[in-house]
């Protein structure tokens, strides 16, 4: 049985589809995350609503952005993943 | 005093390091609120501390700034604290990595070993006093019987040596061969030397008696 992710893996997911993408569309991320469309939408909420993503209208078509502080919460999630794997923990 | 160069590079070193540890523990704490990381920095900034007070001893001894009898209070004093803070901050260690296993089936395989290991290393270390004073015995007296104590008491204690070698490497399988095995055998040697010292007593106890 697969474990389930964290709150915090899931907005890492999300942002690392965004990053990957440099500017995704929602079904983009809906595919890259795996998530439902509701839950999705809900966690984009919550980061753009923490500085993490922006949203822009581009030729009719919604794309989201990192902000600099959604690249820094990547990097140093990255850095605390590596780090907590060496001791066994899975973020 | 040169040769104290060496401990107190790897005593600022060391400082560092587990500073740099600390910080990371701290900021895994920040970014994730589990618990188990707060341990971890609770451990690493205590024995962070540690290596920082031995550096400093070391400096004060090296560059002389106190006197001589001071500084051997200042020496046997900051190695008794580093030790009971080392222990603390094992201890905190030690629960970080039971937090991480307590929802896993091998929760108990992980305190069990622990356990064990440390209470069959207080064993080593009384044996090993043991055998040495026994030793001691030996060669004051001589005696046959002193000899057989001794012998009885160095095979307990390397059968208490491959008892602990077992569980640092086998700890899943508490009875792997052949260390088990071989511990088995030499503590059964050391109690047929001891029932060979009972029988000594008993027979000069019956030529006393003629």
């Amino acid at each position: 049985m697969k474990k389930r992710r964290s709150k915090l893996r899931i907005l890492a997911d999300i942002l690392k589809v965004v990053e990957s993408e440099n500017g995704a569309r929602i079904t983009q991320i809906l595919y890259g995350a795996n998530l439902s469309y509701e839950r999705l939408t809900k966690y984009l909420k919550e980061l753009k609503e923490k500085g993490l993503l922006v949203e822009r209208e581009e030729n009719g078509v919604t794309r989201y952005y990192l902000t600099q502080k959604g690249m820094e919460f990547l990097r140093e999630f990255r850095r605390i993943s590596r780090f907590a794997e060496a001791f066994g923990i899975e973020l | 005093m040169l040769y104290l160069l060496v401990p107190l590079i790897s005593d600022f070193a060391g400082t560092i390091i587990l500073l740099l540890l600390t910080t990371l523990s701290y900021r895994a704490y920040k970014l994730t609120g589990y618990k188990v990381f707060l341990a971890f920095f609770l451990g690493f900034s205590l024995l962070a501390s540690s290596s920082f007070v031995n550096f400093l001893t070391l400096l004060l001894v090296m560059g002389r700034i106190v006197s001589k009898p001071f500084s051997v209070i200042a020496v046997a004093s900051s190695n008794m604290l580093s030790l009971i803070v080392e222990i603390v901050a094992y201890s905190w260690i030690a629960m970080a990595y039971f937090e991480v296993h307590k929802r896993s089936k091998e929760a108990v395989l992980t305190v069990f070993p622990l356990f064990m290991m440390l209470g069959n290393l207080v064993e080593l270390l009384l044996l090993s006093f043991i055998t040495i004073q026994s030793i001691g015995v030996y060669f004051d007296s001589r005696k046959k019987s002193a000899l057989i104590v001794t012998v009885s008491f160095s095979l307990l204690l390397f059968s208490q040596i491959l008892r602990l070698m077992q569980l640092s490497l086998g700890r899943r399988h508490p009875y792997t061969p052949p260390l088990f095995i071989l511990s088995k055998v030499l503590y059964f040697a050391a109690l047929l030397c001891l029932l060979a010292l009972v029988l000594e007593v008993v027979r000069t106890d019956e030529k006393e008696k003629i």
